[in-house]
């Protein structure tokens, strides 16, 4: 009996081990800025066909929250996408990783930039009439609901409130800001217009008066289904996110888009600033520039090998091809920050024209 | 036999349920594993904060408060949704009672041990007021029933687990299944509930040739770092941060409210005063000749980083080159008296304009610049404002002319020269331009800044006729 029972244990085993060796896939957690969602599955799926002993585990998060899970929570990621490129130097250049004295990153590259415009449908009000011009105008009128996302928690809702600030030098008026945002909360936003100084604060507490036409919500994303559903007629969204999704899209002036390298000094004039402190490691203030996303393989990275085969394959033609497809084209030739530091495997991508 | 037959399929079946656990392919968090009784569940695990007041809680002592039960889910910034779990443990109201309760004057900064911390309104704590979203498609829908904010100590009957999300996490629960709310109500690692009063907002009132209520929002923007920040440490060493008074007297000296040159030097040098009441009345006066563009005398609105409470409330007037007693607190409002320059001006100095002889061009402009403390535009409509003079000057080749303009030396009472200029240089529009020494040009009673129906003119009388400058655009002193 016992022998019996002795076979039927290293049977077991032998199961155990049969049925797992072949099926052992190395994770490649890849934490990225929810404006990278459409693209990055695309990259999963294309990837994971590629090289079927990797497992792409993606996780979107808001750009900062992306970096807190590397630098206040430790976890170990493998490749960090964020939609802001200046927060890898200002946290995980400065931090280093638990007990050593190594920085969680530094070098990054940066992947691509975007641009801010707005997201409507062909049943949006004054849709046929809204342009270049007037849109500000348009999306002050009190029969016009307009989606903005929470400034406290996503960086479109910083980027669309300087938007509204810099467009004052550019139509010359210095009321655009206020027109649109007095009397829609509790607590206002408030402007404070220095000409090449313009200061936005935050309160601590944001929430729409009982009249405002103004519908806010945490994320970006969440303003895209009451577009759909009719809910609200226009929002401010990415335009690679707005091109993902169908919309309508009305873009905005280069000077304004934040998306134009040749316009950084002039958005460089505007800075939101939080009445409060949301995370311990970021300072909550924000200074208007072009919108950039950087990419980088954190240093406690589990599996840096697997997440260069990714990096190499997203700037393989195949790689671009699906970041084009997806209105979100990559920068090439590379460029970023310490370039001199990137993994050997990476050196080649340099070579990109 | 059947025994051992029995024992041989239940291993064999453990084995294959363990190959299959072994082998599956997605990470899937780990179920929360039930926490038995550890020396840290006797320590605190929540701070309640009130000014000076703390309210120290273990685990026991929040168990022992009386509980609630819900079901609370989150969908994340990126529409990630994680479905509703029962979740028990104590109304966020409930522990606030402990600090006096909640109103609507108060929010509410939950902090977590990672450094993340959130502020809530007294609409989300008191009255459950949260979007929620549909559990399956993330759209927004109506919220089913009452949502409640609370400190959880457990989920679906099992303790939180430490490692993972801290042993208390604040959720909002709600009575269906079906609905969720933004993940970032959700804080795990919670281990700080701050009862806050609403920061009280205040208005001072700043008037001078314009009148400008300036409210705190405002204020505290002007006194950012890389802005106007000024501190000063007084004698007992408190850090006072506040605004110099001249750059607050700049924004309503004139309609200029910014820039370099948003503080008008020749009207301070005109000698006015300026009034600092306090709410009681009590009432400063500087004159402005002492306030010109001094840092030293700063309009503060923090001591030691906090905001001025009793009696300095909302604003104090600080410095190290004022007495005691000027240092005026609870300022209500700063009035710019020019009226008391006017008074003390000599009659005969007083310059009447006359109208102008000769109607110069309206859109022609003057660039007063180079070594200036603020350089200036002055439009037509800007020289008309100086005292106008119709005269006649002996030009060197054409003898006397009937000219129309203002004195120079009433263009260069407007200017704050720097010491280190000593030449003036006259610029036409077509780029000519001709220097002569700046204490010349001083020395000069008739010279004059005029104009003929066409353009802007230098009238320069005993000077030589290159002097005389055609289309002047500009004035550079170097």
């Amino acid at each position: 009996m016992k022998k019996a029972l002795a076979g039927s244990c290293i049977l077991v085993i032998l199961l155990f081990l049969n049925a797992c060796a072949p099926k052992q896939k190395t994770p490649l957690v890849v934490f990225a800025a929810g404006s990278l969602i459409q693209p990055f599955n695309d990259l999963e799926k294309a990837f994971e066909l590629k090289y079927p002993d990797i497992d792409v585990q993606t996780e979107y998060h808001g750009s900062i929250q992306v970096m807190r899970h590397v630098t206040d929570l430790h976890e170990e990621i493998d490749i960090v996408a964020t939609a802001d490129q200046s927060l890898i130097p200002m946290l995980m250049y400065q931090v280093d990783i638990p007990g050593t004295t190594i920085p969680y990153a530094n070098w990054f590259i940066s992947m691509a930039s975007n641009r801010l415009a707005i997201a409507y449908t062909p049943e949006s009000k004054y849709q046929e009439e809204i342009n270049q011009e007037n849109w500000w105008e348009i999306l002050s009128r009190e029969d016009v609901k307009v989606g903005l996302s929470d400034p406290r928690f996503d960086a479109v809702g910083y980027r669309q409130l300087m938007v509204f600030a810099l467009a004052q030098d550019v139509f010359g008026k210095g009321d655009i800001f206020d027109t649109f945002l007095q009397h829609q909360f509790t607590k206002e936003i408030r402007l404070v217009d220095m000409g090449d100084i313009k200061i936005i604060r935050i309160p601590e507490i944001l929430e729409t008066t009982g009249t405002s036409h103004i519908m806010m919500r945490g994320s970006s994303v969440a303003l895209i289904s009451l577009l759909e559903a009719g809910e609200i007629d226009y929002a401010f969204e990415y335009e690679s996110v707005i091109q993902q999704h169908g919309f309508e899209m009305l873009r905005l002036p280069s000077a304004l888009n934040l998306g134009e390298d040749s316009f950084s000094d002039a958005y460089g004039k505007v800075t939101v600033k939080m009445d409060f402190q949301r995370f311990a490691s970021v300072d909550p203030v924000f200074k208007g520039e072009q919108i950039k996303y950087g990419l980088t393989i954190p240093s406690n990275a589990p599996h840096p090998e697997a997440a260069a085969e990714f990096i190499q394959f997203l700037y393989s033609s195949e790689g671009q091809a699906i970041m084009a497809q997806n209105a979100h084209p990559l920068i090439t030739p590379l460029t970023g920050s310490n370039l001199e530091n990137l993994p050997a495997k990476l050196q080649i991508l340099l070579t990109i024209k | 036999m059947k025994f051992l037959f029995k024992n041989v399929v239940f291993v064999l079946l453990m084995g294959v349920m363990i190959s299959l656990t072994g082998c599956s392919p997605a990470v899937q968090e780990a179920p929360v594993d039930v926490q038995t009784e550890t020396p840290e569940i006797l320590e605190t695990v929540l701070e309640l904060v009130k000014g000076e007041e703390v309210v120290y809680f273990t685990m026991d002592q929040l168990k022992s408060l009386p509980a609630v039960e819900g079901l609370a889910g989150i969908m994340s910034s990126t529409g990630k949704i994680t479905a509703p779990a029962l979740h028990k443990g104590v109304l966020v109201s409930t522990l606030l009672a402990e600090l006096g309760g909640m109103t609507d004057t108060h929010s509410v900064e939950v902090v977590a041990e990672d450094g993340y911390s959130i502020t809530f309104s007294p609409k989300q704590i008191l009255n459950g007021e949260y979007i929620t979203y549909d559990v399956s498609s993330g759209d927004e829908m109506e919220t089913i029933g009452l949502l409640q904010t609370i400190i959880a100590y457990e989920r679906e009957g099992k303790p939180l687990d430490p490692e993972m999300e801290g042993s208390l996490r604040l959720v909002v629960i709600g009575e269906s299944p079906l609905q969720v709310v933004d993940g970032h109500w959700s804080i795990k690692y919670a281990n700080k509930i701050v009862l806050k009063d609403a920061v009280e907002d205040w208005v001072v009132n700043f008037k001078g040739a314009i009148e400008e209520p300036m409210d705190r929002a405002t204020f505290e923007s002007g006194a950012a770092e890389g802005c106007h920040q000024y501190s000063w440490t007084d004698d007992e060493g408190h850090v006072w941060e506040g605004i110099p008074l001249y750059y607050l007297i700049g924004r309503v000296d004139d309609e200029v409210k910014h820039g370099d040159d948003a503080f008008r030097d020749d009207l301070a040098k005109t000698g006015y005063t300026i009034d600092l009441i306090s709410a009681d009345g009590y009432t400063v006066t500087l004159d402005s000749y002492t306030a010109m563009r001094n840092d030293n005398i700063i309009v503060a609105y923090l001591v030691d980083g906090e905001p001025l409470t009793g009696e300095n409330f909302p604003l104090r007037l600080v410095g190290p080159e004022l007495s005691k007693k000027q240092m005026v607190g609870g300022i209500t409002s700063v009035v710019i008296n020019f009226e008391s320059a006017a008074a003390t001006e000599e009659p005969t100095a007083q310059i009447v304009g006359e109208v102008p002889a000769i109607i110069g061009p309206a859109d022609a402009t003057l660039s007063l610049r180079g070594a200036l403390d603020a350089e200036k535009n002055l439009t037509m409509d800007d020289l008309l404002k100086l005292a106008v003079v119709n005269t006649s000057v002996e030009h060197p080749k054409k003898g006397a002319i009937e000219v129309t303009g203002v004195k120079m030396s009433d263009i260069l009472a407007l200017l704050t020269i720097k010491s280190e200029a000593k030449t003036v240089s006259f610029i036409a529009g077509d780029g000519w331009s001709v220097d002569l020494p700046l204490a010349d040009l001083q020395a000069c009673e008739s010279c004059l800044l005029g104009w003929d129906e066409e353009m802007l003119r230098t009238y320069m009388p005993g000077f030589d006729s290159n002097f005389w400058a055609k289309d002047l655009v500009a004035i550079e002193f170097k």
